[in-house]
């Protein structure tokens, strides 16, 4: 494989497996804290 | 959802997007597209769809005009609704195509052909008038099986169960799609069958071309793309989150969602049909194979190379690679049916079962025409009104009025309300400025193209339209006159519109009924 179009695919496709792995992570570690946040916005706002 | 997004999209409609529009022209507006557009756009439809359902709605015309304020915009989010019944048409035909390479893996139809009779073998099997399998008409059973079972599954309300099953086949799908990918890089000419390496591919795709970044057209299509692979502007995603809590989490999730299927189209769609069938076939010849019938170069490759691996793997894997892909194809249609069942069940009061049975009529209805005519470039049409422009229209306009009229201060609110992870601020200024306008300018720039992308002949020759401009191609310009396929066509373009005045049909009938039942109402609180 050529030299340019192989950086730019390591770099995309790299790119997107460590915020892909970041949000799954994110995800497991805030699982069962849904219960616990306080009000963020009422609906008479909209 | 994430199980929803992922599908047929990522590992058959991607590549030939991306060899129609020149390859390495065609993947910086698609990542651009990506992070630009689907990002917000998924923020945007996640946020609103939790805002309508907050309010007791549903469905996307409902929602749409939540966001909007005024009743006109229910008959804009219809498009929501058009654009996902047309995909739910032509998806549930390829999903048929799915489920019957899966059988002719399984028995072995594939064994000793080589690459050209594989090609040749999907053709004739969307010849209606051949029977592959020795049974009639076997191409239109196997749609109505996959109609079928789609509309059961709705209709009995069990697509969470679905949804448990795709859990499963989803890290399935991803493994085996590695093995793939690794067997793509390897692929060397004079090997398996082989006449180029596969990296000759993956240089076809990732070498950029910075002079596509002016032609609207690969920015539509690479648009189009990404909207379409992240399920955005069918109101798929806002029927999804419209039943989801309050206090419930959208930023991650939406985020999550989004960057799954981009790992899977981007690694593992990007480098698997691609570089085999450039491997197999060369640049040229598979430029020519995706000039018409999208989504059919999977089918006219895979099974070759599964084919060099002996009768025992090549099962195996064409059964594995055609199985796991008919669950994601399942996951997906069930979210792209779903708004329409939503919208049905809550105008009309009718029942989950009702409305199912009603929606699975229209989706067979319209899906004929696609697979009559197949070849006359019906399919065609319909991935590029409902595919591409329905969604594109859909997504500008959501972008307007989450942005604009509601406001991007309570959307912003809408979306870090409740959020289990911290959107990154450049965004809000996205949404309010770079999305909308990008939206904006490439459907102008598509709308009326000049001849061969020179905006500076403009002023000089008078504005002559290139024949990709969307005007030009609904002109028919470029295509000879005495071109037989013109009338499918065109009935194509009219069977489609005439869906769209039925869809606002239902609004309004639904619009006059409620008003008279409020007017009962205040009548019978009066006396």
């Amino acid at each position: 494989m050529n030299t340019l179009p192989f950086i730019i695919m390591t770099v995309v496709q790299g790119a997107i497996l460590g915020i892909t792995i970041y949000l799954y992570w994110k995800v497991f570690t805030f699982e069962n804290k849904n219960n616990e946040k306080e009000e963020s916005f009422s609906d008479d706002e909209f | 959802m994430a199980g929803g997004a992922v599908g047929l999209g990522n590992f058959l409609r991607f590549p030939i997007q991306a060899i129609q529009n020149g390859g390495g022209a065609f993947i910086i507006p698609y990542l651009v597209s990506f992070v630009l557009l689907g990002l917000p756009l998924t923020m945007i439809e996640w946020s609103t769809g939790k805002l309508g359902g907050l309010f007791g709605h549903h469905s996307p015309p409902m929602i749409m005009q939540k966001l909007g304020r005024r009743v006109h915009w229910r008959y804009i989010g219809s498009i929501g609704l058009f654009s996902s019944i047309i995909i739910a048409s032509y998806y549930c035909f390829i999903e048929s195509w799915i489920f019957s390479y899966m059988l002719h893996s399984l028995f072995g139809t594939f064994d000793g052909m080589t690459e050209l009779q594989i090609s040749d073998f999907f053709d004739r099997y969307l010849n209606l008038s051949i029977s592959v399998s020795g049974i009639p008409y076997d191409t239109f059973l196997s749609f109505v099986f996959c109609l079928a079972l789609n509309i059961y599954i709705l209709s009995k309300g069990i697509a969470g169960g679905i949804e448990r099953v795709a859990k499963i086949c989803m890290p399935l799908l991803f493994i085996f799609g590695i093995f793939l990918v690794i067997k793509a890089f390897t692929l060397k000419a004079g090997e398996d069958g082989a006449i180029f390496d596969g990296t000759l591919g993956l240089n076809f795709l990732w070498t950029p071309q910075f002079d596509s970044l002016a032609n609207p057209n690969v920015w539509l299509a690479a648009a189009g793309q990404v909207f379409f692979t992240l399920s955005l502007g069918m109101g798929a995603i806002q029927t999804y989150a419209s039943y989801l809590k309050k206090e419930q989490d959208i930023a991650l999730s939406s985020l999550t969602s989004a960057f799954t299927n981009e790992f899977t189209e981007v690694i593992l769609g990007s480098s698997i049909i691609i570089p085999i069938s450039i491997g197999y076939f060369g640049i040229d010849k598979v430029i020519e194979l995706t000039q018409s019938g999208g989504f059919g170069l999977g089918f006219r490759t895979m099974p070759y190379l599964f084919e060099q691996w002996g009768t025992v793997f090549s099962t195996l894997a064409g059964v594995a690679f055609f199985g796991l892909l008919f669950f994601a194809g399942i996951t997906s249609t069930l979210s792209i049916i779903q708004p329409t069942v939503a919208h049905l069940s809550k105008s009309f009061d009718w029942s989950q079962k009702k409305s199912s049975y009603i929606t699975g009529s229209f989706v067979f209805f319209l899906a004929l025409p696609c697979i009559l005519f197949f070849d006359k470039g019906v399919f065609d049409e319909y991935d590029y009104w409902g595919g591409t422009m329905a969604l594109f229209l859909f997504a500008m306009f959501e972008a307007i009025a989450f942005s604009w009229i509601l406001g991007v201060d309570k959307g912003w609110k809408l979306i870090t309300g409740y959020a289990n992870i911290t959107v990154p601020r450049f965004f809000k200024f996205v949404l309010k400025y770079i999305t909308p306008t990008m939206l904006i300018l490439i459907f102008i720039s598509a709308l009326v193209k000049p001849m061969n992308d020179d905006w500076s002949l403009i002023s000089i020759h008078g504005w002559e339209l290139d024949n990709n401009a969307i005007i030009a191609k609904l002109m028919h310009k470029g295509m000879d006159v005495n071109d037989s396929n013109i009338i499918y066509i065109d009935g194509a373009r009219i069977y489609l519109l005439l869906l769209l005045i039925t869809i606002w049909l239902t609004i309004y009938i639904n619009i006059r009924v409620r008003k008279k039942r409020v007017q009962k109402h205040n009548e019978s609180m009066m006396s």
